[in-house]
């Protein structure tokens, strides 16, 4: 396929810009079925050198461009003018041929040096060699010229979106600090009954995981926002840190319970039981509805990962085209 | 040069004079029978009359401009092709072109078994 979209890419620099989709894709096209035939013919997927063969017969992209021209076939001197034309440039050539032969005669008669003289006859030269190669141009640039010399398709790099990086960067930094907080602030997990919650002791097993998670993620964002080419990044992170906590949510959701309650003995302490009791229940459904999500997006991501994976071992691994081999 | 090799270029130059001349005639008749470009060349090819994809698709294209052929982008095999058929004016072209076609002939003939 790199072949055929290197010829395909260098067709269409000579084609008028207002045709150039419509005829590239018939071109595309009947390549294509050409290549596919030749392939089951074989009875296997074609190779460069074959694939070049048939671009090769197609002809250099300047001279099939210039078939596909939709204008009417121009000409510079035209059949019925051409015969005149032929008989002036003959007599022009022998007057030209005569005056630079008395030129140099009395460039040398005069004293002149030989060099002078060379110059004139390589101009001469010069203007005979034009024509001569205008003429025989076109004809050796579709006899001589080998597909696989054809520039490489340059293609567009992707590139991790800006504007993501940046969200992530602030998300993630507002997710730290808060996290850093909590231990000395439980106002900002319970609000105002934070004065008789408290969070079970099993949540220090999985903070230090948690906080690591969340430095990886925005780690991840500020590597995407200074290299954004590196586009492969924060699907692969993403899917690693979401495994990771899947792992850690598994661990939580073993657990007996989430939240107690700190002041048990006081008048309000039924009352906060039963909040405690609600606030776990609604944990543990949180927790439930998150892992679920997190599975799911797991399976998503890793199937990104291994199309990007086998992209790159297609791209690195077989050069001919996806459509044919 | 040789004497053999300069009639031989002699005779594949008329000869490619004589086969230039048939071509339109040849791609309007094959596409009384809708095709694309690929499988059209196939059929040429197959009836004898091979003709180059660099010639035959421009060829097409500047037959649907003058309005002789008609054409329709549909997929086939999961691929989108461009297939091509005869326009009325086409057919009308067809008849009359063969009519002068089988009149060369006659005249030709005539003259050959004369």
């Amino acid at each position: 396929m790199e072949l055929l979209e290197r010829y395909l890419r260098s067709v269409k620099f000579f084609l008028p810009r207002r045709e150039q989709d419509d005829i590239l894709r018939e071109l595309s096209e009947n390549i294509l079925s050409q290549m596919e035939d030749k392939a089951a013919e074989l009875g296997r997927p074609l190779n460069e050198s074959e694939q070049a063969a048939i671009l090769k017969q197609h002809g250099h992209p300047f001279v099939v461009a210039s078939r596909f021209r939709n204008a009417p076939v121009q000409y510079l001197i035209g059949p019925v003018v051409f015969p005149f034309y032929w008989f002036v440039l003959k007599i022009i050539f022998w007057i030209g041929l005569g005056v630079c032969a008395l030129n140099s005669i009395v460039l040398l008669s005069g004293g002149e040096p030989v060099r002078q003289l060379l110059h004139g006859l390589l101009a001469f030269g010069h203007v005979q060699s034009f024509f001569i190669a205008k003429f025989h141009l076109v004809d050796k640039l579709d006899r001589r010229w080998d597909p696989r010399s054809l520039p490489a398709v340059a293609t567009p790099q992707r590139k991790a979106r800006r504007s993501e990086s940046i969200f992530g960067l602030i998300a993630g930094t507002v997710y730290i600090a808060w996290l850093l907080a909590v231990p000395y602030y439980s106002y900002l997990i319970f609000g105002p009954a934070a004065s008789a919650l408290r969070l079970a002791p099993e949540w220090h097993r999985f903070y230090l995981p948690v906080v690591v998670l969340a430095i990886a993620g925005w780690a991840q964002a500020v590597v995407s926002l200074i290299r954004p080419e590196w586009s492969s990044l924060p699907s692969v992170t993403r899917l690693v840190s979401n495994v990771v906590a899947l792992v850690i949510l598994r661990s939580i959701l073993k657990a007996n319970s989430y939240v107690f309650v700190f002041v048990a003995d006081s008048p309000k302490g039924a009352r906060y039981e039963t909040v405690a009791q609600i606030a776990n229940i609604s944990i543990l459904c949180t927790l439930a509805s998150v892992a679920l999500g997190l599975s799911i997006a797991v399976i998503i991501q890793a199937w990104q990962c291994l199309k990007e994976i086998r992209e790159w071992i297609r791209k690195r691994g077989n050069p001919l085209p996806s459509r044919i081999s | 040069m040789t004497p053999g090799t300069n009639h031989h270029e002699m005779f594949e130059n008329l000869r490619l004079e004589l086969r230039r001349g048939s071509l339109v005639l040849a791609v309007l008749a094959a596409l009384r029978t809708e095709q694309y470009g690929y499988t059209l060349r196939k059929t040429l090819e197959e009836q004898g009359m091979a003709i180059d994809e660099g010639t035959l698709y421009p060829l097409l294209r500047r037959l649907e401009s003058q309005g002789l052929l008609l054409s329709e982008w549909r997929e086939e095999e999961k691929r989108n092709k461009r297939f091509y058929r005869l326009s009325a004016d086409g057919k009308m072209i067809l008849k009359q072109l063969l009519a002068e076609w089988q009149s060369i002939n006659s005249s030709l003939d005539g003259m050959v078994k004369g």
